[in-house]
């Protein structure tokens, strides 16, 4: 049998050649449809930097892959609220909005404008911002918005793909979790501060102070800050604090003797405390680390302050509250807790505004309601802001008309209408609270003071890689001290190498 | 060898291989053989080529890559040799990764195989609904992976999930197991879920292998007395073997390279528990951006994948299954 021939090609190839090497190009392309198309992580090290935009589109890499999970929506305090979960699996990755293209009444060439943002899915606010684009074109008829998309997971690798491979946006949306400033440190961004300095609708006054700052980095502007949220507020069953005879803590001793008188396992438990590897994770600690008046760095960035003793002190707190939470806090994301907090499992869970909703469509019954944060005596409550700021690519060649889209972008009215976030300008943020959420007051009270230290520095998503690992030592039991020196150590090694 | 191959292989009288050989080369012209030979590379060339820009061109590139220090930061990249290697092999997450890899691989293919053969030899039996239980048996298969992650995170929560209400149901008191938020059941929990999502590909393709096995050789082995593990191991088995080889290769490169499951329910956690290569690739390009080290990652997971694989496919041509 082995010496059977095709002669169809030939004498030369037998047919155990060509099997063979049918066998290998199957292999071959088995290794490479396993290593590029549907594991983005596994693109990633065959394809590499650059090379990767080019050749694969960002499109490619997205659905089946690192798809949209709840576990990853909340990795950012911005993350809509359920959007990327619930709609983001059957959504293609990089849609085109609206390709519309309106008639042109002369004057100027055309212009196309590219702006990319993170897949909302409430139809509402899509609607709003198809109506919003329309209302540009109109006022602007030589510059036509393309519009493109991503589920929030795959969005960041999107846009860093297409930073490092050339095929950029003109504009886009990035996180305030430190995206900002890492976009501008790479050098792919335009700083701002002459167009803000010469316009007339974006002025520093008009915005919540934490979402303006978040876009300083090296004594520049490099974003204009589109919408805002802050980690967290305390969100709480009446119910089941009313038959505890508990009333909402402020501080953290009364939050101890509430989630002491609270805690029932296994029918009932305290609260969802949150502890998987993710940035919600990050920014929980963050909050409880800032309102004991500790920090992970000093403001310039430079000096590691994670294992002083006030940021020592809110992780020794923070590991006390995981006798409260049930069994899990290890692997346990925003969405979990979401789900025990409205199967009636936990009396409190700890989550930005964006989750009333959520609350509301899932547990129409439970009576919740939700007040400040408890701080530590004598100190008020810090949040950790985190939100989306509107940036210029550095490869754009229309950055006049960019910048025209960005004012548009944060006028009053239309800030109000396209947001599913509270809009970072502060009249527009009052009304989209007011008319839309449960205790207005107190959310926009954590809004105004809450800070967004995640900024500070260009390699946030290594130190936040850092912190991770040292939620994960601390939940698993190890001392706070030991786990944040180690951690101080780790982070200090990546200070240093920037 | 079933007959149509010799009808493809067209002018051979007869069916003794060994005279066909020197016989067809000393009939053929020189320059035929060269316009086929031509042929020939014309007809592979265009998968060369897009094997060449799409998969070696990168990957030469993310080679080069490793050898530097590139961040997103940091967009010209210095040279710093082994380093990203060194770095790695002196850091233990690395070696867990490579331990969590080769035990999430193994244990998934072992038992995929098992599973879908097992599974297999039961729908290739005649009885009633039996159409309706194989599209069944293939629903996992079909799940997205992401949805089956998110799927089975619910199961696994300790108190609303269904994996500890199902120990319950035996008596067992109620465990409270928080299977993905411990660090010692979190790997066999992401590996039991890899094994309930990959195993119907084994089965369908052992089910199409059963169905060409031929029922006189199985008749016969009846008549001589054999019994079913006789049957199977002595005459199904060897029948479908290249189906099984060919299964467990596929298999053993997409479960390596597969990201969607663990990413979806442990992200890589608790610690560094069930992170395995895809996973901690991402973690360190797309995350941290440090692409050097991520490269250096990619290539290590290459390395021992195409070990993995050359070794395979000189197995399947020693026992010639390729052909």
């Amino acid at each position: 049998m082995r010496d059977d021939q095709v002669s169809l090609l030939g004498r030369r190839l037998t047919r155990r050649d060509m099997l063979r090497l049918l066998g290998l190009g199957t292999a071959a392309l088995g290794l490479a449809a396993c290593s590029q198309a549907p594991a983005t992580p596994a693109a990633a090290p065959t394809s590499g930097g650059a090379a990767a935009a080019p050749t694969q589109p960002p499109a490619a890499a997205a659905p089946t892959t690192v798809a949209p999970t709840r576990a990853a929506a909340p990795t950012t305090a911005a993350a809509a609220p359920t959007a990327a979960a619930t709609t983001a699996p059957a959504a293609a990755a990089t849609r085109p909005v609206a390709q519309a293209t309106p008639a042109v009444s002369g004057g100027g060439p055309k212009i196309t404008l590219n702006y990319w943002d993170f897949q909302q899915s409430d139809k509402s606010i899509l609607d709003a911002f198809e109506k919003a684009r329309q209302d540009f074109q109109k006022a602007n008829p030589n510059i036509e918005v393309k519009v493109t998309v991503t589920p929030y997971p795959q969005y960041r690798d999107a846009l860093l793909k297409a930073a490092q491979g050339g095929n950029a946006p003109d504009v886009a949306t990035v996180d305030q979790g430190g995206w900002t400033t890492e976009f501008a440190a790479s050098g792919t961004i335009l700083p701002l501060d002459d167009l803000v300095g010469k316009s007339s609708v974006i002025k520093k006054d008009v915005y919540f102070p934490g979402a303006w700052d978040s876009n300083f980095y090296q004594g520049k502007m490099w974003g204009v800050p589109m919408n805002n949220d802050v980690w967290e507020e305390n969100y709480y069953n009446a119910d089941l604090l009313n038959s505890a005879g508990v009333k909402p803590p402020t501080t953290w001793d009364e939050l101890t003797d509430a989630l002491k008188k609270l805690n029932k396992p296994p029918d009932q438990f305290g609260v969802g405390l949150l502890g998987h590897k993710g940035e919600d994770t990050i920014v929980t600690i963050l909050s409880f680390i800032m309102s004991n008046g500790g920090a992970v760095l000093s403001d310039d960035g430079k000096t590691v302050m994670i294992n002083q003793p006030p940021a020592v002190e809110a992780l020794d707190f923070y590991q006390s509250l995981a006798q409260y939470a049930p069994e899990g806090t290890l692997n346990r994301a925003e969405p979990d807790a979401a789900n025990l907090f409205t199967a009636g499992k936990i009396a409190m869970t700890w989550d930005g505004s964006w989750q009333q909703d959520t609350y509301n469509n899932r547990a129409p019954n439970m009576k919740w309601d939700l007040a400040m944060m408890p701080a530590p005596k004598g100190k008020s409550f810090v949040g950790c802001l985190g939100g989306w700021n509107l940036v210029i690519f550095k490869q754009s060649k229309n950055q006049d008309a960019a910048f025209k889209w960005i004012e548009f972008l944060s006028d009053k009215q239309v800030q109000q209408d396209v947001n599913s976030l509270i809009p970072a300008r502060s009249d527009a943020g009052e009304a989209f609270v007011r008319a839309k959420r449960k205790q207005p007051d107190v959310i926009l009270k954590t809004v105004q003071t809450g800070k967004a230290p995640r900024s500070n520095s260009p390699v946030w998503p290594q130190i936040s890689d850092a912190l991770q690992t040292m939620m994960q030592d601390l939940l698993s039991g190890t001392k706070a001290k030991d786990a944040a020196d180690k951690a101080a150590s780790a982070i200090d090694k990546i200070v240093k190498s920037v | 060898m079933p007959q149509s191959w010799h009808a493809v292989g067209g002018d051979f009288l007869a069916d003794t291989a060994s005279q066909v050989k020197p016989a067809a080369a000393a009939r053929a012209p020189r320059r035929r053989a060269w316009r086929d030979a031509y042929l020939g590379y014309f007809l592979i060339a265009p998968t060369l080529i897009l094997i060449g820009v799409l998969i070696v061109l990168p990957l030469v590139e993310a080679i080069g890559l490793s050898f530097t220090d590139k961040l997103f930061i940091n967009p010209t990249p210095r040279f710093v040799g082994l380093q990203n290697y060194l770095n790695a092999i002196q850091s233990d997450v690395f070696w867990r990764v490579v331990l969590n890899s080769l035990l999430w691989a193994g244990i998934v293919v072992v038992f995929q195989f098992l599973l879908g053969l097992g599974s297999a030899l039961l729908l290739n039996r005649n009885f009633h609904g039996q159409a309706l239980a194989r599209a069944l048996v293939i629903l996992p298969w079909v799940t997205p992976g992401v949805v089956a992650g998110l799927l089975w995170k619910l199961l696994y929560d300790p108190y609303i999930g269904g994996v500890n209400a199902f120990i319950h149901l035996f008596g067992i008191p109620d465990p409270w197991i928080p299977w993905l938020g411990n660090p010692s059941t979190a790997l066999g929990a992401v590996i039991f879920t890899a094994i309930w999502k990959g195993s119907p590909f084994s089965m369908v393709m052992y089910l199409a292998a059963l169905q060409g096995v031929s029922q006189d050789s199985i008749e016969a082995a009846l008549i001589d007395g054999a019994n079913g593990w006789n049957r199977l191991w002595h005459v199904i088995l060897p029948e479908i073997m290249p189906t099984v080889r060919i299964t467990v290769l596929l298999t053993s490169v997409w479960t390596f390279n597969y990201f969607d499951l663990i990413y979806v329910l442990t992200h890589g956690g608790p610690g560094e528990s069930t992170e395995i290569f895809p996973t901690y690739i991402y973690r360190l390009f797309f995350e941290q951006t440090k692409l050097g080290a991520a490269t250096t990652m990619g290539v290590v997971s290459l390395v021992i994948l195409l070990v993995f694989a050359l070794f395979y496919i000189r197995e399947l041509n020693r026992a010639r299954v390729l052909e």
